[in-house]
């Protein structure tokens, strides 16, 4: 009896298409380049749609004012998710932060106050979301339901029936430069503290394993806070351009911006359940995603009763190929 | 299963650009009506395209695109795009940005904003777009009306005061002040500075006023003003309660019941649309109050102000006794009139003479199953108030109106009287 040798190529299992699907989808990459793929396919899908048009200054720059509040709340709200924590109160955080910042302008008529009193406001608004869960243990989920209210409420009282103007101006004057450079700033900051520092690993492996993380000596308390501190910063800083967007301050500011942030980062191809495999730029991807979306619907000549079907249906289908659907129970990994 | 769930993947993809193709398609096909008119009866060659933006979905905005596409559009070779329901100056904002992108010419804002006129209408101008509102001049933005924007057709809105004096008008005719009587105004959003509101509660309270020749001890813009709700003590005694906000906030619907449970209040004057709101509660009330409310209020064409108006209480009266309606297309084709003869370089037809460059459209008051009845059956398709002589009557380069008199004039003639004798029954 003969024995036939076998080469290391023939000894390997067969695999299937699914099968090599399956170790495509779990390549550490794939987070990362899926989300942007389908971000630029659909980019060019409507260059093509629309004859080109989608591809002159006009519609950037409106894709990139449009998405750019929920962007960025997205971007700092990502700190919390990957935590394993959700907070769906930015939206109410930045309208109080919004609200505050345009009480201080018009009792002193100065934009600089205006700035630093919002992004401090959204910072400590932030802090106190944390408190109530790093220090009376109320779950974040909860202390979020909570803290709508009763931000939505002040929001009312402060402002009452008529929006508190801001100089119209002022505000177009500061609504380019100073929006491109203070974004700039802080997505690269933010870029380098997740991906490049202690501080994002140890984000990371609190929404991995919590236990895990808190048995290897992290400090659980302290990392909260952080998340919850750069968040704030991104909060603060949404509000900033939110102001400057529309020159006044509506008491229904921030409304349900919190889903909207929520959305952006399950589209840009990040669980809101947090893990190891969490980054800080897909709710920035989501959100242009979203206004790519809207905005070439609409050029298309698609009416406004069929654009949230297809919407929809687009961001189903999106979700499905960005989902793992393990076949044991839900984890964290699932969208 | 990989094979298979692959297959699905390809297969749902397929599907969402299948989808996006066949309403892009859809999108095309619209442009297609409308480019089929061009040699027809449209007097220019240049086509335009108009946005509209829609504060809310309903059977008014439903109506609006009905009468835009299909009749305006292929009359005058224009295209219409329709926003979504747009909640806040952000999305306001947006839109003009993705209308403009899309090569609108032209916005017709149906989205409230007093308050931040000058940021659309300036953002529009950045775009390249003509601008026109759904509402008035007033402290708000007044400057932005001041400063005469060439882009800038002005307003359109409903004729307030005289919208008012049609609730005073039926309350002087119908209300026996020699009875005991006890009124709850319901004075919604006037206590925000709603116009319509506001113009309407001032008058139920004036007529009151007149009625029992009647000395609030406050004022009547305190009253309707007030946020909370609020006793119109006076010198004759009579009970009367300003009740503010609407059904769509907490706890309104409960607090207006319950007012009305006292038994203190026989007359429900409601300044906000909630016919569809509080009809039922009402009925159950005189039922298991044996008390018989007599309610007038500002409503809306549709089922709810039909079944309000066509229902009978338990004592045998209408719901509603008066309610006040008004005409999609009329409001439709000022808005219409005026962005037109801008973008046609009839721009100085929009400014009024006195600069508030507000045109006005008259509300109707309804009163009975068979006048609803009638009047329902007016705005639709094929059978619209504002037909094409209507609308030829404001555009100067139809032959329309010159100036702005006219142009209001020609508005004002539509009434009631002359619409039933083109339109009938």
């Amino acid at each position: 009896m003969t024995v036939k040798d076998l080469s290391n190529e023939e000894r390997a299992p067969k695999l299937t298409l699914g099968d090599r699907i399956n170790i495509i989808k779990n390549h550490r990459f794939f987070p990362i380049i899926f989300p942007l793929t389908m971000l630029v396919v659909l980019f060019f899908l409507f260059v093509a749609l629309t004859g080109g048009k989608f591809l002159s200054t006009t519609v950037i720059k409106g894709i990139f004012n449009q998405s750019l509040i929920i962007g960025t709340l997205a971007t700092g709200v990502a700190f919390i998710y990957t935590t394993g924590n959700v907070d769906f109160s930015v939206g109410s955080v930045m309208g109080l932060a919004c609200v505050i910042g345009a009480l201080v302008y018009q009792s002193t008529g100065s934009m600089v106050l205006l700035i630093i009193v919002t992004i401090i406001c959204g910072i400590l608004l932030m802090m106190v979301n944390c408190t109530m869960g790093v220090t009376f243990h109320i779950m974040p989920a909860m202390v979020a339901i909570v803290a709508q209210s009763i931000y939505s409420a002040l929001c009312q009282t402060l402002v009452g029936a008529n929006p508190l103007k801001v100089d119209f101006k002022t505000c177009q004057a500061l609504e380019g430069n100073l929006r491109y450079v203070l974004f700039g700033a802080y997505f690269i900051a933010c870029l380098i503290l997740y991906h490049r520092t202690e501080i994002g690993r140890k984000l990371r492996f609190i929404g991995g394993n919590e236990n895990c993380a808190v048995q290897t000596g992290i400090n659980k308390s302290k990392t909260l806070y952080l998340a919850f501190l750069f968040a704030g910063i991104g909060v603060g800083i949404a509000g900033v351009f939110q102001t400057l967007r529309t020159a006044n301050v509506a008491q229904n500011v921030g409304n349900g911006m919190g889903m909207n942030v929520m959305l952006a980062t399950v589209l840009g191809g990040m669980s809101i359940f947090g893990g190891t495999k969490s980054n800080c730029y897909a709710g920035l991807i989501g959100a242009i995603t979203v206004t790519i979306l809207d905005k070439g619907l609409l050029m298309m000549g698609v009416s406004s009763t069929m654009i949230q079907g297809v919407r929809g249906v687009i961001f189903l289908l999106l979700v499905f190929l960005n989902s793992e659907r393990p076949k044991t129970l839900p984890t964290k990994q699932q969208f | 299963m990989s094979l298979k769930n692959l297959m699905k993947k390809a297969l749902s993809f397929g599907l969402a650009a299948a989808m996006l193709t066949a309403c892009s398609g859809g999108g095309s096909a619209s442009g297609g009506e409308s480019g089929g008119s061009e040699g027809g009866s449209s007097a220019s060659d240049q086509k335009y395209k108009i946005g509209i933006l829609e504060v809310q979905l309903n059977d008014e905005s439903t109506n609006r695109a009905e009468y835009f596409r299909n009749y305006i559009g292929p009359e005058y070779n224009v295209e219409f795009m329709f926003s979504e329901a747009i909640s806040d100056l952000d999305a306001a904002l947006s839109f003009l940005e993705n209308a403009a992108d899309a090569g609108c010419d032209a916005i017709i804002n149906y989205y409230p904003v007093k308050d931040n006129t000058e940021q659309l209408v300036q953002k529009a101008a950045e775009l390249g777009m003509v601008f026109v509102e759904n509402g008035g001049r007033g402290k708000a933005n007044d400057d932005t009306y001041a400063a005469k924007y060439d882009n800038f057709a002005g307003g359109f809105q409903a004729d307030q005061p005289n919208t008012g004096a049609l609730f005073k008008k039926w309350m002087e005719e119908n209300i026996d002040t020699s009875g005991e009587h006890g009124y709850l105004i319901a004075t919604g959003g006037a206590y925000q500075g709603n116009d319509q509101q506001t113009q309407i509660s001032a008058n139920m309270l004036s007529a009151l006023e007149e009625l029992y020749g009647l000395k609030f001890d406050l004022t009547k813009e305190e009253l309707y003003q007030s946020s909370s709700p609020i006793d119109g003590t006076n010198d004759k005694g009579i009970e009367v309660y300003c009740y503010p906000g609407t059904p769509t906030a907490n706890g309104w619907l409960e607090g207006l019941t319950a007012a009305l449970q006292t038994g203190k209040y026989d007359y429900i004057l409601t300044a906000p649309n909630v016919i569809g709101s509080i009809g039922t509660a009402v009925n159950e009330l005189e039922t298991a109050m044996n008390k018989d409310f007599t309610w007038i209020g500002f409503g809306t064409f549709g089922d709810a102000l039909k079944t309000a108006i066509s229902t009978k209480d338990s004592f045998g009266n209408q719901t509603v006794a008066m309610s006040t309606v008004k005409f999609t297309s009329i409001v439709s084709a000022m808005a219409f009139a005026k962005v037109y003869n801008t973008l046609t370089g009839h721009h100085d037809v929009n400014l009024v003479s006195d600069g508030t460059s507000v045109n006005l459209f008259r509300m109707n008051a309804v009163t009975s199953p068979e006048q609803l009845e009638a009047m329902s059956s007016w705005d639709q398709p094929d059978r619209w108030v504002a037909d094409i002589d209507f609308v030829n009557s404001m555009i100067t380069e139809r032959g329309g109106a010159t100036t702005n008199e006219e142009f209001q004039n020609n508005i004002y003639k539509l009434d009631y009287d002359a619409i039933y004798a083109r339109l009938g029954k």
